[in-house]
């Protein structure tokens, strides 16, 4: 079994650097990541938004939709923890905490 | 009001409405479950609104905050996810009305988290159909995948362990699709799904695109329960309460199952995926083994609840079967099995939650006289058991049906075997539970209630979750009746055009 | 469970920092604007300051300050104001999250509009964040056990 877990560790390990080679250069201002939608926030986020911190101009307004599902995530991560551990009363399974 | 805004509707009526149940829950418990039907009322009104738009207009954009994509986030609905929201909202719908006494029962300190999570769960997974950028998908999976677990978790004894398992693994599937999305930004610097299938083909021959495809196909395999995948499904859905095993097994997976279609033959073109990398051949493979082996390990059960859990593992089994074979008809076969599988599936943990209710075990050995206590609902049951076996009124025959045309198209004899074989093993797991009820001689011993048969009388679970069942087991027989519609109004151009070959 | 020590040191610090750790968060959640911060990062500094009363004074007397109750409140006020800000931008005619029609209630031009459409949904993260938190805190260091009457 453990045998079985280490392949599989390294089967993926390797995956992931098999998939990196083809990477566009560290920093490279003219990789994908660089020219395809970024200009645009950069040039724009300022007399779009007005706001002059472009990483809150993406997280909250341009894909602000991310970010409430994001903040979902924690409401739900909090009323799941709500949901497992409240609804006992004192004295009733205080062993088990 | 233009049309468009049902399909932002549909999500952010139930989003929205767990807030206000937790908040107006914690003053006033009685709060909830209206609260909780009226959202997902509104969410399916509103499902039907975006699938009657795309059939009259075509596809849906919705541009969240008003930014065109790739800049902003688009929500696209089309024939292949509208026709998929009404299936989830509906019985979403239809849980909910059945959730109330089954849960005073069984939770009754914590009904108000679990409408709220309740909800969080049905929004992430309407969320997950319908948006058209990847990371999105991504964000509501969380939402889904959370929410799931904890609804998993609140059930019986041995049921947080078997969420933690779910955790685990389900983590991994959502952590291997996250990096998929990576590895694909950047080489594309998009997270549009449009804007994606438009760049991708010149970059097939990327090392990067292809290990982003592969860490898809596994991640999303992860957490649809695909067989050899599968360990976290039986204990999961066998220790949660019934209302959670009724909502998350008919949704859960098949949700998953929609987005591996929708990056199969969306994202990426289909020749990609048939014929770049022959994964579907592959995966066809996985299907069949995964048909033969959940069927057989559904036979090895006593227990209803485990034994509908593995009969799960099987039908993922074809719905794979039909995104494998990858042409027209292994895929409407797929598609429309989603929907069916739904709804049977459904229809049995209703079932099964009723007699949970009502005789406090499920052990199949002890259901003898069980259809003169309850004979409404063995009917159900009968129904949904023809029709996972494919008797041809039913839907389940449909779906079959055209799976194994998919088969014939594609020459693969074979599958069409194990088509047939895995209908065999399906009459011998479901008949022998009708049998058990319906046509053993009655034993004192072996009955739930023990006594003699004249005393047993008509004991029915309540008006409120009968209704539902029945609703959805009258849902099976019409989809079989109606599926000449459904496939040539919706599920025939949920099919990629360029799929014929 | 948490045991309280009484240590003065402690007690005394806290009392002094967690105004201070409060109107900090409340700078890193404004200035997200201008610089690195914002709903996330201001909310978990307003959780810690929490946090930290319960580290030093005891559950029993900050669950006193804040209630679970309270904390379930302000959790579902934090998320109710993101997602009614993009209600509110559905009703007034537009598309969910487009802040540029609170112009039509606001005396602003459009960018300012989403700038302080930003604003507000921010503070509903930081209110959410902030509330998760402490929740999360309450309920693993108690097992969620009501507090003792």
């Amino acid at each position: 079994m453990k045998v079985f877990a280490l392949l599989t560790v390294i089967i993926i390990g390797g995956l992931l650097v098999y998939g990196a080679e083809d990477f566009p250069k560290w920093g490279d201002p003219q990789g994908p990541g660089s020219v395809h939608v970024s200009p645009r926030y950069i040039q724009g986020t300022y007399i779009e938004t007005g706001t002059p911190n472009v990483v809150t101009a993406v997280v909250a307004d341009y894909r602000g939709y991310d970010t409430m599902g994001e903040t979902v995530v924690i409401f739900t991560a909090g009323v799941a923890c709500i949901l497992m551990l409240r609804g006992k009363k004192r004295g009733e399974g205080e062993g088990d905490v | 009001m233009t049309y468009e805004h049902f399909a932002i509707l549909a999500i952010i009526a139930p989003l929205m409405t767990s807030f206000l149940v937790l908040l107006l829950g914690w003053f006033r418990k009685g709060l909830c479950y209206p609260l909780t039907l009226a959202a997902l009322f509104v969410s399916l009104i509103s499902s039907i609104g975006i699938l009657d738009t795309v059939m009259a207009k075509g596809t849906i954009h919705y541009h969240v905050g008003a930014w065109a994509p790739p800049w902003g986030i688009e929500i696209v609905v089309d024939y292949l996810n509208g026709f998929m929201v009404v299936m989830l909202t509906f019985i979403a719908f239809v849980v909910a009305i059945y959730s109330k006494k089954s849960l005073e029962q069984e939770i009754p300190d914590k009904i108000v988290p679990y409408y709220s999570v309740f909800l969080l769960f049905v929004a992430g997974l309407i969320g997950i159909t319908v948006t058209g950028d990847l990371f999105n998908v991504f964000v509501f999976l969380e939402i889904a995948s959370l929410s799931g677990y904890a609804l998993i978790a609140v059930g019986e004894d041995g049921a947080p362990l078997a969420a933690f398992r779910y955790v685990i693994m389900g983590t991994i599937g959502a952590c291997f699709y996250y990096l998929g999305v990576g590895y694909l930004y950047s080489v594309t610097g998009s997270l549009n799904m449009a804007d994606l299938s438009q760049i991708l083909p010149n970059l097939y021959h990327n090392k990067t695109v292809l290990v982003a495809f592969a860490l898809f196909t596994v991640g999303i395999a992860l957490k649809m329960g695909v067989f050899p995948l599968h360990a976290w499904l039986p204990d999961g859905y066998t220790r949660a309460p019934s209302t959670s095993s009724a909502i998350i097994a008919p949704m859960a997976t098949k949700v998953m199952a929609y987005l591996l279609v929708r990056i199969f033959f969306t994202l990426f073109k289909p020749y990609f995926a048939i014929d770049f990398i022959p994964v579907t051949q592959f995966l066809t493979w996985i299907a069949a083994a995964g048909i033969i082996a959940g069927s057989i390990l559904a036979i090895a059960q006593t227990d209803l609840k485990r034994m509908l859990a593995y009969s799960s593992v099987a039908n993922i089994g074809y719905i794979l079967l039909g995104i494998g074979l990858a042409n027209q008809m292994g895929l409407i076969g797929g598609l429309l099995h989603i929907v069916n599988h739904a709804f049977m599936k459904g229809t049995l943990f209703l079932v099964t939650g009723g007699i949970v209710y009502k005789m406090g075990m499920r052990d199949i050995t002890q259901f003898r006289g069980l259809p003169k206590k309850m004979p409404f609902t063995m009917a159900a049951f009968t129904i949904a058991a023809l029709s996972m076996v494919g008797v041809p009124p039913t839907c389940g025959f449909f779906s079959k049906i055209y799976l194994i045309m998919g088969a014939i198209d594609a020459k693969q004899w074979f599958f069409i075997a194990v088509i047939l074989m895995s209908s065999l093993l399906n009459v011998v797991y479901f008949f022998r539970v009708v049998q058990m009820a319906f046509f053993k001689p009655y034993e004192p011993a072996y009955a739930h209630d023990g006594g003699d048969y004249e005393k047993i009388k008509m004991d029915e679970m309540p008006l409120s979750m009968l209704i539902p069942t029945l609703i959805l087991a009258a849902g099976i027989i019409l989809l079989g009746v109606f599926n000449g519609d459904i496939v040539s109004n919706a599920i025939q151009h949920a099919v990629p055009v360029d799929f014929l070959r | 469970m948490i045991i309280t020590y009484e240590d003065i040191i402690i007690k005394t610090l806290t009392r002094v920092l967690a105004p201070f750790l409060q109107l900090y968060a409340l700078y890193v959640l404004a200035h997200g604007h201008y610089s690195p911060g914002g709903g996330f990062q201001g909310g978990v500094i307003l959780g810690a300051s929490i946090i930290l009363m319960v580290i030093a004074f005891g559950l029993d007397t900050a669950r006193k300050r804040l209630t679970e109750k309270a904390d379930i409140v302000l959790l579902c006020i934090g998320l109710l104001i993101y997602s009614g800000v993009g209600a509110l931008c559905l009703a007034l005619g537009g598309n969910f999250l487009d802040y540029s029609q609170l112009t039509k209630i606001l005396p602003v031009t459009v960018a300012k509009a989403r700038s302080l459409g930003i604003l507000f949904v921010e503070t509903g993260v930081a209110l959410g964040v902030m509330a998760v938190m402490v929740s999360l805190f309450y309920d693993i260091s108690t097992g969620g056990l009501p507090p003792e009457r």
